[in-house]
């Protein structure tokens, strides 16, 4: 099967250790400067590092480096960098190339499901008309196999050194319920609340003795209080006019579960921008970017939104 | 002792009982007394029996009773300057008279009913409060809960100092400040229209003349997206006026930075300091 390189190209870039890394992508980013391409590349700050010692201060004009810890903390941050970067960049007319690599070993269970989801969800973020290579590396000596199956299953093509591929594997995003996985069972004790709109006071108070607790600073605890509102106001407005806060305090770190009787069918959201007048989607893209990592679950029985932040 | 008090009743006698209190305050501080309720002279009179010889009062000019039409402008919707010019007068010449100031307890719920009328009434609360900072007047502003139900909050939300139920919450207030307003409170999904409602009634006549505004935030503890967005679109209708937030909460600052509205409005650090 041929893979077309002039539209959107979303590849898993497999590798076993640093050496093989940098000879696959280096060569990827040379290859781009060949083409007149631009270029992102959003990995860990020593692999950045190590590329543009390898590229040269040559590549420097047609390619930016940022650090994915500080992109994609939280995974659902990722897609609207993208989005962004190539909507800045397909006027030029030039071809676009980008390297993320938002999985590696450190990567807690639930923030690699919401890893396995960003990869999805990137082969619906584009239209597919853009010229635009993504490669997502995966070190196969570092991870476990269940993570490698999962980029094969999130990928609809290949590489690896010289050799490229469809993956028979590759599963797209279920458009139908996009959220349908449930969550994995919260790790604490929580504390529950039933509300509706004259209760929201007691939602915010409710998570900010959490954060306390959890010895958050101010500005943390009121950004985490903010994120709770939010969902609880899409409650208010779209999830039936009620639902129920789940707090729970697990050392550092707090868990807020907001659910009620909405079903949530856009599989992007949270993930763009609301425009200036728009509310759809507003609550969980401040939720994204405040939190370190947020999970949904929706179906025809209703709505939870799990946020996690930390100290 | 409170200049402007909010009082919300579900029963007269809980009115005619805070009036009197309110009244009693202004008698012993050589204030001309004045009482305002929907009923006959006769009738207002007779509430006021335990401030002692009311007929006395009366003789004395120290005391003055009328039905609630009489005292407001005539027609369905106050008109806010007209209305507070008219109280100025009435303070005025009570000073005039030998009096320290003017004492006010009044039954404005008639008056509120519509939604428009009470949103103009909101306006005058806050231009009246203004005149009472400094001026000789202290009001006692009274609503019936059992004829506004929620509406009600329309108007306490435009008091600082108010005697309501518990549970009757607007869960903030606003107030003129120095060029402009001071809010308090928390703004969210349950009150975020009141809170656009009463930053129009500050548009209307508090802020009428201003060309700069500054929204004193220091005690607004929290504010959600949605209220954030009412913030804004009182800030494009009050253009060409520049408007500044002053020591905004930090929810504030936080829905502005990840929505990306940072070019829709202006912060300042307390006191004015950028």
């Amino acid at each position: 099967m041929t893979i077309e390189t002039t539209r959107y190209r979303h590849d898993a870039f497999f590798y076993s250790g640093i050496d093989e890394f940098i000879r696959g992508t280096a060569q990827f980013l040379r290859d781009g400067l060949a083409e007149g391409a631009v270029m992102l590349v959003v990995l860990a700050p020593e692999k950045n590092e190590r590329l543009q010692a390898e590229l040269g201060p040559a590549a420097s004009s047609s390619i930016t480096f940022r650090n994915m810890a500080e992109v994609g903390k939280n995974p659902a941050r990722i897609i609207p960098v993208w989005r962004d970067w190539v909507q800045e960049h397909l006027p030029s007319g030039r071809p676009l190339r980008g390297i993320g690599e938002p999985i590696t070993p450190e990567r807690r269970f639930d923030e690699l499901v919401e890893c396995v989801r960003h990869e999805s969800l990137l082969n619906v973020a584009f239209d597919g008309t853009e010229p635009f290579w993504l490669l997502c590396p995966y070190d196969v000596s570092a991870l476990e196999a269940a993570v490698v199956t999962e980029a094969r299953r999130t990928h609809p093509s290949w590489v690896r050194g010289d050799e490229e591929g469809a993956s028979e594997d590759y599963v797209p995003v279920d458009l139908h319920t996009p959220f349908a996985a449930p969550l994995s069972p919260l790790a604490a004790p929580a504390e529950t609340l039933h509300f509706g709109d004259e209760e929201m006071r007691r939602v915010r108070d409710v998570t900010s003795r959490a954060a306390r607790q959890a010895g958050f600073s101010r500005d943390r605890e009121w950004d985490l209080v903010l994120a709770v509102n939010e969902l609880a106001t899409n409650s208010i407005r779209h999830g039936g006019g009620a639902g129920t806060l789940r707090v729970a305090v697990d050392g550092d770190r707090v868990l807020c579960e907001v659910a009620d009787d909405g079903w949530i069918r856009d599989p992007l959201i949270g993930r763009v921008p609301p425009g200036v007048e728009g509310t759809s989607g507003r609550g969980l893209w401040i939720a994204n970017q405040l939190c370190d990592l947020v999970q949904v679950h929706s179906g025809p029985a209703g709505t939870t939104v799990r946020l996690s932040m930390r100290a | 002792m409170v200049r402007h008090l909010c009082c919300v009743f579900s029963t007269d006698v809980q009115f005619i009982s805070a009036a009197v209190d309110f009244l009693r305050q202004g008698l012993h501080a050589g204030e001309r007394l004045l009482y305002v309720a929907d009923r006959d002279a006769d009738a207002l009179l007779a509430d006021l029996a335990p401030l002692g010889d009311v007929a006395a009062l009366v003789e004395q000019g120290a005391l003055v009773v009328q039905p609630v039409r009489a005292t407001y402008s005539s027609g369905d919707v106050i008109e806010p300057q007209a209305q507070v010019a008219a109280y100025r007068s009435l303070a005025e010449a009570a000073v005039a008279d030998g009096f320290t100031g003017l004492c006010v307890a009044a039954d404005a719920t008639e008056l509120v009913t519509g939604a428009d009328a009470r949103h103009r009434f909101m306006a005058y609360e806050l231009a009246v409060d203004r005149f009472m900072a400094e001026g000789p007047m202290r009001a006692m502003c009274a609503y019936d809960v059992r004829v506004l139900d929620d509406a009600v909050l329309d108007l306490v939300c435009v008091h600082r100092d108010h005697r309501v139920p518990s549970g009757l919450q607007p869960g903030f207030a606003m107030w003129p400040g120095d060029e402009g307003v001071g809010v308090s409170g928390e703004i969210d999904v349950s009150n975020a229209e009141r809170f656009a409602v009463a930053l129009d009634a500050a548009l209307d006549t508090l802020l009428a003349e201003a060309d700069r505004v500054r929204i004193n935030a220091a005690h607004l503890e929290f504010i959600d997206a949605e209220g954030t967005s009412a913030l804004i679109s009182f800030i494009e209708r009050a253009a060409p006026r520049g408007v500044v937030v002053a020591d905004p909460p930090r929810s504030l600052r936080a829905v502005v930075d990840t929505l990306g509205w940072k070019d829709r409005l202006a912060f300042a650090g307390p006191e004015g300091t950028a």
